[in-house]
């Protein structure tokens, strides 16, 4: 029994004596080997998994800034003339144009499609993109017509509105609680420089610039004092001449802003709103060090004035990293002599410079223009942020894929060269239900 | 006893069964990976999809546009691209139309392919299913105008599944537009495509309104 317990203690002393020198290397060793491999697994799954999610993101973005433009072209040409050159129930003249109109209002059209010759970044020039932009005019403030109270031949014009009608109560007119508050309200819908319109009890159509609003027990907008465009009563002469005009005092017509919405691929980091989203930039996972923030671009939507300028503020981002967007029509045409029935549709495709000639500026050729538009073919393209590829998928310019450069993979190096993002393009045909009724030409 | 065993260093059962541990753990890894990459592509796809199947229901309220009458002639469909099918109860696949430059086949990025030269491209298909919820009043000759007619439409987009190979045709490339190829008219060979469905009522515009 002692024997066995003597044999136990020296057991239990080499037990305790510590790994021999060679013993200690091998674990070491081995250890340093799996803690490697642990290592560049986890460094791979995390590069993927940041790859993925910059993916997952592109996608959203590109769903979420698809569904906004979508919402406002399905709203172009709501309580506003698809085509004011042309529209027989406008009052004015604005092919005329004189005295001068205010520079948008005069040629103010439902949709209005731009194809820029020069792209906003050399990324996009080297990928041989240049995106479109569009312009969207319509009531997208309020969806509701105003009534009018008596409208002063003053100069400035000054047009007074019933206080006691569903518009300003919705609007929640009589329970803000000062003139100032109220003229606080009725601004967030007749902002100052927008377009007014107002439709008279003959139902003629005029446009005027917003100058002002006030609150008080007699609201009104104030319209811009230089008198562009001239704002015109049946009895005054231009009325006589023009056989239109708001008749009597004016009162019982129906005003309603115009907003107009403009979306664009444009750099925004010049924007000293956004400068923060520009403060870090990323380094491109598998780019040669690059930041791949470099030349970015944004989808932007902005409100234009009746000239056209962008309102100071109005512009924010949509989507980040938005690379390209484009757009296509279909149209209508109407056979003469057959009721002003649609006889035909047809359609062009994005990028086509055979879309200016219908949603272009005017001059437009006979029998066609914006408004005998029917639906809007749209296109966005999103890039991940990272580029995370070092090959691109050869396109129609490359012998590859018939489609347009940019729409899969976009290269962020010199001239559109390596290395390369990832891009989610999401396209569809948007109706204008606001035109379909339209045949005039 | 036991410092003796311990003296002799880790048993080929200890050293399989670490080993098979570590392996589990890495093809969970992988396996993760390849779940993220495939759940990417999937919300991708549906997002196009999506898109696809609402170009489809405006292109066919476009298309009411021309549920009109010539002068002189009852109001009839004929003129229309797709909405003439509406006595096809049965899903089918719409034809292309030229004039509208879209049709049943669209490309991975949603974009409307030609058939008769990009068919291989298609990734997307789409049939439709038309009703008359409402039948059109010109088909009554006391009734001078009409604009009354409503038709249900019912669109189906789909794609293949990822495991599943899509047999070519009476063309000489597999395409998931081709005729043979799609869930069928009544949904039998549905568990081989993923499939969305959207809904639309179609409305005749009346008739000589200008707005």
């Amino acid at each position: 029994m002692r024997a066995w317990f003597r044999d136990l203690r020296r057991a239990a002393g080499r037990l305790t004596a510590g790994f021999t020198l060679v013993e200690l290397m091998v674990a070491i060793t081995g250890g340093l080997f799996v803690t490697i491999a642990v290592f560049m697994l986890a460094k791979q799954a995390t590069a993927v998994y940041t790859a993925e999610a910059r993916m997952g993101n592109a996608t959203i973005g590109s769903v979420a800034g698809f569904e906004r433009l979508r919402l406002d072209i399905e709203r172009a040409g709501f309580l506003v003339t698809p085509n004011i050159q042309r529209d027989p129930n406008r009052c004015g003249d604005p092919v005329g144009n004189a005295p001068a109109w205010p520079t948008y209002l005069q040629r103010l059209q439902a949709v209005f499609i731009f194809q820029p010759a020069v792209a906003p970044t050399s990324v996009l020039t080297g990928n041989h993109i240049i995106p479109n932009e569009i312009t969207l005019a319509g009531s997208y403030a309020s969806s509701d017509q105003f009534p009018t109270g008596p409208v002063f031949d003053t100069s400035p014009v000054t047009i007074q509105l019933q206080t006691a009608s569903p518009p300003m109560a919705r609007l929640g007119y009589a329970t803000a609680g000062s003139p100032s508050a109220q003229a606080a309200l009725l601004s967030t819908v007749f902002g100052a420089s927008r377009i007014l319109r107002i439709v008279d009890t003959a139902g003629k159509e005029q446009y005027g610039k917003i100058q002002s609003v006030t609150g008080g027990d007699t609201p009104s907008i104030t319209l811009t004092i230089d008198g562009k465009p001239p704002f015109i009563f049946r009895s005054s002469a231009t009325g006589v001449s023009f056989k239109c005009g708001v008749p009597g005092t004016g009162e019982r017509s129906l005003v309603n802003v115009v907003n107009l919405i403009k979306y664009s691929v444009k750099d925004m980091t010049t924007n000293a709103a956004y400068a923060p989203l520009f403060a870090s930039p990323v380094v491109g996972s598998q780019a040669t060090g690059a930041t791949t923030d470099v030349g970015r671009t944004e989808l932007v939507r902005g409100e234009l004035d009746a000239d056209g300028n962008v309102i100071q503020g109005s512009e924010e981002i949509v989507s980040e990293f938005a690379v390209d967007l484009a757009f296509g029509i279909s149209y209508a045409t109407i056979r003469a002599g057959d009721g002003g029935q649609v006889d035909s549709l047809g359609t062009i495709g994005p990028n086509s410079a055979a879309v200016s000639a219908w949603a272009g500026a005017p001059p437009w050729p006979a029998g066609q223009g914006p408004q005998l538009l029917r639906v809007v073919r749209a296109r966005l393209s999103i890039r991940s942020r990272a580029a995370d590829r070092l090959s691109n998928i050869p396109t129609i310019g490359d012998g590859g894929l018939p489609i347009a450069s940019g729409l899969y993979r976009i290269g962020l190096g010199a001239n559109g060269a390596a290395p390369f993002a990832r891009v989610r393009t999401v396209q569809a045909d948007i109706m204008l239900r606001n035109l379909s009724g339209v045949t005039w030409l | 006893m036991i410092a003796k065993r311990r003296a002799h260093g880790y048993t080929i059962v200890e050293l399989l069964m670490s080993l098979s541990v570590l392996a589990i753990g890495t093809a969970g890894v992988i396996a993760m990976q390849k779940v993220a990459i495939e759940s990417n592509r999937y919300a991708k796809n549906l997002s196009v999809a999506t898109r696809v199947g609402e170009a489809w229901a405006d292109e066919l309220t476009a298309d009411a546009q021309l549920w009109t009458y010539k002068a002189g002639v009852p109001t009839t469909l004929n003129n229309t691209d797709w909405l003439n099918n509406v006595t096809n109860l049965s899903w089918f696949r719409p034809a292309f139309s030229a004039r509208r430059q879209f049709g049943p086949a669209f490309s991975p990025l949603g974009v409307p392919l030609d058939p008769t030269t990009q068919a291989p491209l298609a990734h997307f298909c789409v049939d439709l299913r038309l009703a008359i919820l409402r039948p059109e009043l010109a088909s009554l000759p006391s009734v001078p105008t009409s604009g009354d007619g409503v038709i249900r439409a019912q669109i189906r987009v789909f794609w293949p599944r990822d495991d599943v190979t899509i047999p070519p045709s009476s063309a000489s490339t597999a395409n998931v537009c081709d005729a043979a190829n799609g869930p069928g008219v009544n949904d039998q060979n549905i568990s081989a495509y993923h499939v969305i469905y959207l809904t639309t009522t179609v409305r005749q515009p009346p008739q000589g309104r200008a707005s």
